[in-house]
Parts: C-alpha cells; sequence; structure tokens
C-alpha cells in the first residue's frame, strides 16, 4: 500500500550539502564536565544503513541520542535534513525527522499494543482525536499497519505488561513505524535476542529503511552482524571514529584493533579531575 | 582508573545522633503529656459494652432502622467523594503542573494551589463540619461538603504526587514521538499510576464511610447518630447492631474496591 512512498519531504530545499539524511560536525557531548564524545563528525546520505560498533563506553548510546536531539552536544552542530537540530528541539516536525528506538523499549506497560502503537501519532493529533482513540475502540489503519507489519497483528488488545521481552520490542518498532520518522536510530536493537531472532529483527528494521526510504542508524555490539546487514560500518572507540568502512573491508584485524583492551594507536591521556 | 577498592560509606556522625535524640525526646515528652490517671472506675461498663456486642439487638423493627441509617451514611460517604473528586483532580493537575508549558506558569500554579490546598487540609472535617453547620444550618449539604472539601484538598496532594512519581522513560520516549502535556497525561502519567490512583480511591471511599458516622454525631442522621442515641438510652445491644453494621459497611467497600482492582489491572 504505503511502498515506495515518499514522505511529504521535510522541506529539504534548504540542504548544503546534497542528499544528507543527517550530519555531525565536529560535535562533541561533555557529561559532568567530562568529555564523553567527540569532536566527533559523520555524514549519513538519505536511504543508507549505517552500523555504530565499539567497545561498551565508545559513545554509541551517546551518538544516538544527540542525532535523536536528547542530548545536546557541548559544540559542534547536528544538522538534519538540511535543519539545525538546535532549533527544531521541541518543535513538532522533529519526531517527523528523527526517531529513536531505545533500548529499554520504554513502553507504557499498562495499555494495549494497539494505544501503545498509537501513541507514535501524537505528535500530529489534537487532544480530542487522542482521547477519542484512547476511550473508543476505533482503529487508526497506520497503527494497525504497524502492529501487523511486526507480526503481533493477533495480539493488538493485549496489554503490554503481558508480552515478552521480544515482543515488547516489536510494539516499540510499531509506535516508530506510526511515528514515521525520516532517520530511524536504533540503540542495540539486538542485545537481548538469539542469533536468528536478531537476523529477524535486522531484516525488519533494514526493510523498514529501504521500503519507505528511510536512513537508519543502529548501534550495534556483534560486528558479524553489522557486516551483514549494513551498509557502512563506523567503529567508535573513546567517543571518536576510528574507522569508516564499507562492511566487506571491516576485516578481522580491523575489529581487534577497536576492540583490545589497551588501544595502542588511540591511547591518550584523559583530562581527570585528582 | 581510580582504584577499585571499596571504602565503607560513614554516615556524618553529628547530624545522624542529634536528630535520633530530638526524635526520642519528642515521643517521651508526648507520653508525659498524656494525663493516664483519672480515666479509671469504668471497668462494670466496658464489661455491658463487650457482652453486649456478642449479644446484638436484631428486631426486625430496630433492623429496620439500623438499614436506614446504614443507607444515609453511605449516601454522604459517596456524595462526599464525588466533591472530593470535582476538587480533588483538578486540584492535583494543578499542584502537579503536569500541564504546565513554561517553567514560570508551572511555579506559579504549583506554589498558589499548594498554598490552598494546605489551608483546606488543615482544617479536619469535624471542624469543616462544625463551620459549615454555622453557615449552612442544618442541611445535609453541611455534612456533604465537610467530607468533600478537606478529602478533596488530600486527594489533590496524592493524586499529584502518583501523577509526578512515575517511571521517566516512558515518558521521554513520549515526548520524542511528539505528544504535548496532556496527551502525555493521558497516555503516559495516568495508565502508569493507574493501579495506584484506583485503590487510593477506593481507600478514601472507606475513609469517607467513617467520617459520614462520625459527622452524623452533629445531628445529621446516619449511623453515628444512631449510636448517640443507643449509647444515651444505655441500650448496649443496640450499639452492638450498629458498630456491626459500620463493620460491614467498611468490608463491603474493602471488597468492592478488591474487585474492581482485579478488573482493572494485574
Amino acid at each position: 500500500m504505503s511502498r515506495a512512498r515518499r514522505r511529504p519531504a521535510p522541506d529539504t530545499g534548504r540542504t548544503v550539502d546534497g542528499a544528507d539524511a543527517c550530519v555531525l560536525d565536529e560535535v562533541t557531548v561533555a557529561y559532568g564536565g567530562r568529555p564523553a564524545v567527540g569532536p566527533l563528525s559523520l555524514a549519513v546520505p538519505t536511504g543508507q544503513a549505517v552500523a555504530l560498533v565499539g567497545p561498551s563506553g565508545a559513545g554509541k548510546t551517546t551518538v544516538l541520542r544527540v542525532l535523536a536531539g536528547q542530548v545536546a552536544p557541548a559544540s559542534g552542530a547536528v544538522v538534519l535534513a538540511g535543519q539545525d537540530l538546535a532549533r527544531l528541539r521541541g518543535r513538532r516536525e522533529l519526531p517527523r525527522l528523527v526517531g529513536l528506538l531505545p533500548q529499554r523499549f520504554d513502553l507504557v506497560p499498562q495499555l494495549s499494543v494497539r494505544h501503545n502503537a498509537q501513541a507514535g501519532a501524537l505528535g500530529r493529533w489534537g487532544l480530542l482525536r487522542s482521547v477519542a482513540a484512547l476511550l473508543l475502540p476505533l482503529e487508526h489503519p497506520p497503527a494497525a499497519d504497524a502492529v501487523r507489519r511486526v507480526g503481533l497483528g493477533e495480539r493488538s488488545a493485549t496489554r503490554v505488561a503481558d508480552l515478552s521481552g521480544g515482543e515488547q520490542q516489536r510494539v516499540a518498532i510499531a509506535r516508530l513505524l506510526v511515528q514515521d520518522p525520516a532517520v530511524l536510530l536504533a540503540d542495540e536493537p539486538v542485545a537481548s535476542l538469539d542469533p536468528a531472532r536478531a537476523d529477524q529483527l535486522l531484516d525488519l528494521l533494514r526493510g523498514m529503511a529501504r521500503d519507505d526510504g528511510r536512513t537508519l542508524v543502529a548501534s550495534l555490539h556483534a560486528p558479524e552482524l553489522a557486516r551483514r546487514h549494513f551498509d557502512r560500518v563506523v567503529g567508535l572507540r573513546d567517543g571518536r571514529v576510528v574507522f569508516d568502512l564499507p562492511p566487506a573491508q571491516v576485516t578481522d584485524d580491523v575489529l581487534e584493533g577497536l576492540y583490545r583492551l589497551l588501544a595502542p594507536v588511540e591511547h591518550r591521556p584523559r583530562q581527570e579531575a585528582g | 582508573m581510580t582504584s577499585a577498592v571499596l571504602v565503607p560509606v560513614r554516615p556524618r556522625p553529628g547530624s545522624r545522633s542529634l536528630l535520633t535524640a530530638l526524635l526520642v525526646g519528642a515521643v517521651v515528652v508526648s507520653l508525659l503529656a498524656v494525663e493516664v490517671e483519672g480515666a479509671s472506675g469504668g471497668g462494670a461498663a466496658a464489661r455491658e459494652l463487650l457482652t453486649s456486642l456478642v449479644q446484638p439487638d436484631l428486631s426486625p423493627g430496630f433492623l429496620a432502622t439500623v438499614a436506614e441509617a446504614a443507607v444515609l451514611t453511605v449516601a454522604y460517604a459517596v456524595a462526599g467523594m464525588s466533591v472530593a473528586v470535582v476538587v480533588g483532580v483538578p486540584g492535583a493537575l494543578l499542584v502537579s503542573g503536569v500541564l504546565a508549558r513554561r517553567r514560570t506558569s508551572r511555579a506559579v500554579t504549583v506554589v498558589a494551589t499548594r498554598g490552598v490546598l494546605a489551608t483546606l487540609r488543615a482544617v479536619h472535617e469535624l471542624v469543616w463540619a462544625l463551620l459549615l453547620l454555622t453557615v449552612l444550618g442544618l442541611h445535609p449539604l453541611s455534612g456533604v461538603l465537610a467530607i468533600g472539601i478537606p478529602y478533596g484538598a488530600t486527594m489533590a496532594r496524592v493524586l499529584g504526587d502518583r501523577l509526578l512519581d512515575v517511571p521517566r522513560a516512558p515518558l521521554d520516549a513520549l515526548t520524542a514521538a511528539g505528544a504535548s502535556p496532556e496527551q502525555l497525561l493521558l497516555y503516559g502519567r495516568l495508565p502508569l499510576a493507574g493501579a495506584d490512583l484506583a485503590g487510593y480511591l477506593f481507600y478514601r471511599l472507606e475513609c469517607a464511610v467513617r467520617a459520614a458516622a462520625v459527622l452524623s454525631f452533629i445531628g445529621l442522621g446516619g449511623i453515628g447518630l444512631r449510636i448517640e442515641v443507643a449509647l444515651a438510652d444505655l441500650r448496649f445491644d443496640q450499639v452492638g447492631t450498629l458498630l456491626l453494621a459500620l463493620l460491614l459497611l467498611v468490608v463491603a467497600v474493602d471488597a468492592t474496591a478488591r474487585a474492581a482492582r482485579a478488573r482493572l489491572v494485574v
């Protein structure tokens, strides 16, 4: 139905650098005065699927949250569809530009699958419609589609609290589909899945990106999944880009350098109090 | 990074023991302040009261009176709770500031509402009843408002706290999806606090039944008034019947609450 649909493009006329869906330009992030990320630059063309890999604490989640507008960078700029994210924060068009699938799915367990999925549309709904959708037995077709697409069509009236962890994650994906952002971000989407399900889930995310012309940026702890499912693999360590390669060039040597406990190349003194 | 040795956490010694001493002192002083002497000599009456409790007056005529009084008491409780909800729900939204869009307007409404609610709450329902009797006379509305006003103020405070005290992460996800404060309330705060809210409302209904029974002492009719009359007539068997009726009412409210909670969640 909605295949190959081009979204009413969030005004890309002012895009400086052509078809980049999101750009990080010399971004740094500090937590409690301590530098956590950067300076880091990354440009992702529209429609590309990028995997962020790297050891724990490399800053993968922080990079995603910066792109989602949930963490403000200490310096540098974030550009989404040609617009400065700093000016988009809190605005109603932001949910259409970018959406994050969090590591813990952050659903409302007391509500049904259907209502959780519908919540993705809240940014476009007025108050009356939100109340009606919550209290009346009405179906929002895009939400019903999304729930079917993630394979929960039979369970749309089930309370989310009664679902398994894997099913809850698919509810969160359905909510993101309803939200309908141009850039999909996913934080460790396969962290708690067995290998077969991990492949299945990444296929689903890739499908969501490809079919609807979305851009996908996901963090992954398993580099072999990144090589298999993504167009581009970016290695992060200590908040910086260590490598940025097409999957075929991500060799075991490259990965070993990324994950080795004492990095010989990237070792640099940290400014710490005390 | 730095050393990974675990060091026991020691509380600051001074402040903690000072607080303990203050609290113990307060308890001792209040125990000494209450006069215990002079309360003796009721032994015989107490024995008579206790035996009559197990031999209640179950004559049909009196049972009809008790039933009427019980219905009246419940009516006062339910009407009072309705007023309390009308006061409490808007009060909760204002005092928690969950619908405020700007930080300054939130601060102003929160502080102002908190002051009003604290004033309403500071006065006990029995005192409210006496005040309202002076203003409205011996009218049922006096009883209803006497329960509704202080209960509404307490409800606003408690509901407001519950609406704020919900997990942060689901709310952040809804905000990221573009939800306004009102939508956040409907799709996030209310369902997340849901079971707590319903449980609290039923608990307060139970309190309202007891309060209504007490309030009827001042002449508004109901179980309290009947207890007063029976005590004056030294009809301890009737007092027994009335106390049992009150117990039944509270148990019934509790059972309804359980049933409703089971249907609502879990």
